[in-house]
């Protein structure tokens, strides 16, 4: 599975960059980590108005993994209509404890991970929603 | 924003030593994604590991989880109850092989971290190189007070 990816016009190709939005330092710090390592280029945001901060700085994410529940500001309004704007783009979302996904309109129709998960689950998750476009 | 130099191109190195810089362990604190995100990357491109938190426990954590940390890059202001400068002052006392490196938007802060760190914190906005220049100094001293 390659995590690079061809730019148009036969450019030289890029890592795929992901956005990790994830309130808890160890979650995020490992999942970043391993994505790291794997060979993507990993943005990490701490919550949802610092996603939006990242979005909007104009970096084309090839993919967002986020834990909604960790973060401070749930899930922020910006992050949830960038989100519902973009159907297309992978997502794929840790669901709560309870093992419900996320009930906003937005999430519910993409990819939703339970805790405990391994990042190697992530990554074919991720590969899988990448090929399924 | 590339890193224009290699930290272990300078001086007369070991491919050993070498090897031991890349594994250079720097955890920046930082509550400005933007400013974050690029001092990080640009850190990766110079050969560090680095580990990204917005606030004094994510030290702890860290420390906890057994990785071994060389640098702590944390900026006055941060997430939670304490601040870089507490940080600072705790990490001298408990953890006296980690160094850390303040950096500060806010005017005045040199003085008041005065004794907390030999420079003082570095003044936003700063460039990511001066940064590393001064994370590689630190390294250096560290490696000639380990031979000596």
């Amino acid at each position: 599975m390659d995590p690079l990816v061809s730019d148009e016009h036969g450019a030289k190709p890029r890592r795929k960059l992901i956005l990790i939005v994830e309130g808890d330092f160890l979650a995020r710090w490992t999942a970043a980590e391993y994505l790291r390592e794997t060979g993507f280029d990993v943005i990490e945001a701490v919550n949802s108005a610092e996603a939006v901060a990242a979005l909007r700085a104009g970096s084309a994410f090839d993919a967002v993994f986020g834990d909604l529940t960790s973060m401070s500001d749930i899930a922020g309004p910006e992050l949830l209509d960038w989100l519902e704007k973009r159907p297309a783009l992978p997502v794929i979302l840790v669901a709560d404890s309870s093992g419900h996904s996320p009930t906003q309109p937005a999430m519910q129709k993409r990819s939703s991970i339970a805790k405990p998960y391994a990042m190697n689950e992530v990554e074919q998750r991720l590969h899988a929603l990448w090929d399924a476009r | 924003m590339r890193c224009s130099e290699v930290p272990f191109t300078v001086g007369h190195r070991t491919a050993d030593e070498s090897m031991a810089e890349t594994q250079s362990c720097v955890l920046i604190l930082e509550t400005d994604i933007l400013v974050r995100m690029s001092v990080a990357q640009y850190l990766r491109e110079c050969g560090y590991t680095v580990i990204e938190g917005v606030q004094a426990s994510d030290f702890n954590t860290l420390i906890e989880s057994g990785r071994e940390l060389h640098i702590v890059l944390a900026d006055i202001n941060l997430f939670g109850d304490v601040t870089g400068f507490e940080l600072s002052r705790s990490i001298r006392q408990t953890h006296p092989n980690i160094d850390v490196i303040l950096t500060s938007g806010v005017a005045g802060a040199a003085e008041q971290a005065h004794g907390l760190c030999e420079d003082g914190p570095i003044r936003k906005p700063y460039h990511p190189k001066d940064l590393e220049a001064r994370i590689r100094i630190l390294i250096e001293k560290r490696r000639n007070s380990k031979r000596s």
